[in-house]
Parts: C-alpha cells; structure tokens; sequence
C-alpha cells in the first residue's frame, strides 16, 4: 500500500495516462497503468521538490507517447483503434448484405461507430474510420425503411395510377337459399 | 535515429539482465542515465511487456522492505539466445555504418 498521497501533478499525469489508455484492450491497459503507477511510487522516494516532479514526469514522457508504444504502430492512416476497425467492417458487411441482414449488422456499425468516436474525439485522433462505419450502417438500416415507406405510400394513393381500373364485373345473380324462419 | 533506438533498445535490455533480474524501476534508470539511449523513459514498460510476450523476459513478484511487492524481470534462455544472435551482427552492422559514414568526416 502507498503509505503517502500522490502530488497533484501526479494524480494529473496517471489520469492523463489512464484516459489515453482506455483504447488499448484490458490486460495491456492494467499492466502499462500498473507498471507506471509503481514506477512513479518508486520515484517518489528520490523527490524533494515539485521541479524534481516536473522532471521525473517529463523524464516518464508523454502518456500518449507511452500508449502508442504499447499499442503498437497503426496498421494504416486513421486508425481508430479495434472498436473502429470493427464499426468499419460492421457497416460494410452491412451494404453487402443488404437488404435484410444489412439492418443488424447497420444497427452494430452505428453503435460501435459511436463509441469509437467518442474515445477517439477525447484524444484528438482522427475519427474518419469509426464515422464511415457510422455512415455505411446508417444507411443500410435507413434505405431499406424508406424503399418500405415509399412502396406502402405508393400503393394506398391510387389517383395517378397508369392504369384505368378495370371495369367492374356485372355482378352475377346468386341463388339465395330461401331462408324458413323458426318457427 | 528514433526508429534505430527502438530497434537496439530491446537487445540494451535484455543485456542488462543477463547477470542478474533486475526490478522495472532500476532496469528504466539505468537506462536512462545512457546518455542519448532512451528519449521517453515510460516506453520501457511496453517494451518490457512485450519481451515477456515474446518469451524473453520471465517477470517474478518479490516483496521489498522499501514497500510494496516489486516486478523483477529475469532472462529467459530464449533471450539469452536472441542476444547471443544479435552480439555479431551488431557489430558487423555498427562497423559498416562506421567506416561508411566517416568518408569525409575530417
């Protein structure tokens, strides 16, 4: 147990770090918080003043500069990171299986696109890849619903329609089976 | 030189632990008291975490009189191989770079 209480500067350094971590998947984000959590407890012993902080922390680097390093390079350009990878393939595995199964799949991209987006606007990152999946899925679950919506209206107002109606034809006399009232 | 830093880095590390396991905090300072070795002192950890991953490194909790327990990293057989490997062509590597780049160096 941490027998004292963190600087300030400290406790804004490991939030920063922890914010910047939540991309990462879980068992890498516990070890990099963990491990930097311990380094700066270690650190602590050495410290006399709040410049000697300042540099330890400076020395540490960059929270962002540390995630990226644990993440790994991006695969290619916009990289939102695995929830953005998955809206992405999410929204075009939509259009591809549009109409029907599109919707399920366009209701996941949307809900992924999302959330990446929301961890990617805190950093600052570019959100092109989570967006197209919002984009893709949002349209593969609104098309169909309008085609619906436009047949359903098309088929209820009939004035403009192409073709005369048919004449109607003479209605043919049915034998009515005299009805004998109970008596 | 930042992509050449981390390339080596890994190999400076598991040298360092060649004699002895050493715990993250006194693996980080020593390297960075190396001039020039490690620009971002917080990178080690990930690179620590993947040694482990690749089978380098073995990691083994240890209580500490000084607080809590304390992560040491220990070399494994592997890494001992990986560094045997790397010791030459390093050198072949750093001497070629060496007399390339010193044409003209008066």
């Amino acid at each position: 147990m941490t027998t004292h209480r963190r600087h300030h500067l400290v406790e804004d350094y490991l939030a920063d770090l922890e914010r910047c971590a939540s991309r990462l998947p879980r068992d890498q984000r516990g070890e990099i918080l963990s491990d930097i959590r311990a380094h700066v407890d270690a650190a602590a012993a050495d410290v006399a003043s709040e410049a000697d902080i300042r540099n330890m922390l400076e020395d540490l680097g960059d929270p962002e500069h540390i995630v990226g390093a644990a993440a790994g390079p991006a695969r290619w350009p916009g990289d939102a990171g695995p929830t953005g990878r998955l809206a992405l393939a999410f929204g075009i595995a939509a259009l591809v299986f549009f109409p029907v199964l599109g919707i399920p799949f366009g209701i996941t991209a949307v809900v992924l696109g999302v959330r990446a987006r929301r961890h990617l606007r805190s950093r600052a990152a570019s959100t092109t890849m989570a967006t197209s999946g919002v984009v893709t899925g949002a349209v593969a679950v609104v098309l169909p619903i309008l085609v619906v919506a436009l047949l359903v209206s098309t088929r209820s107002s009939t004035p403009d329609a192409p073709n005369p109606p048919e004449p109607l034809p003479a209605p043919t006399t049915v034998p009515v089976p005299a009805t004998t009232a109970v008596g | 030189m930042a992509q050449l830093r981390k390339g080596v880095l890994q190999y400076c590390v598991l040298a360092l632990l060649i004699d002895q396991e050493r715990y993250g905090f006194d693996l980080v300072r020593t390297l960075g008291r190396i001039d020039g070795l490690v620009t971002s002192e917080g990178t080690i950890y990930p690179l620590l975490s993947r040694l482990k991953k690749d089978g380098h490194v073995t990691t083994v909790w240890r209580e500490s009189e000084a607080g809590p327990p304390r992560k040491y990293y220990a070399i494994t057989p592997q890494g001992e191989a990986v560094l045997e490997a790397f010791r030459p062509e390093w050198r072949r590597f750093s001497s070629a770079v060496d007399s390339l780049i010193s044409r003209g160096d008066p």
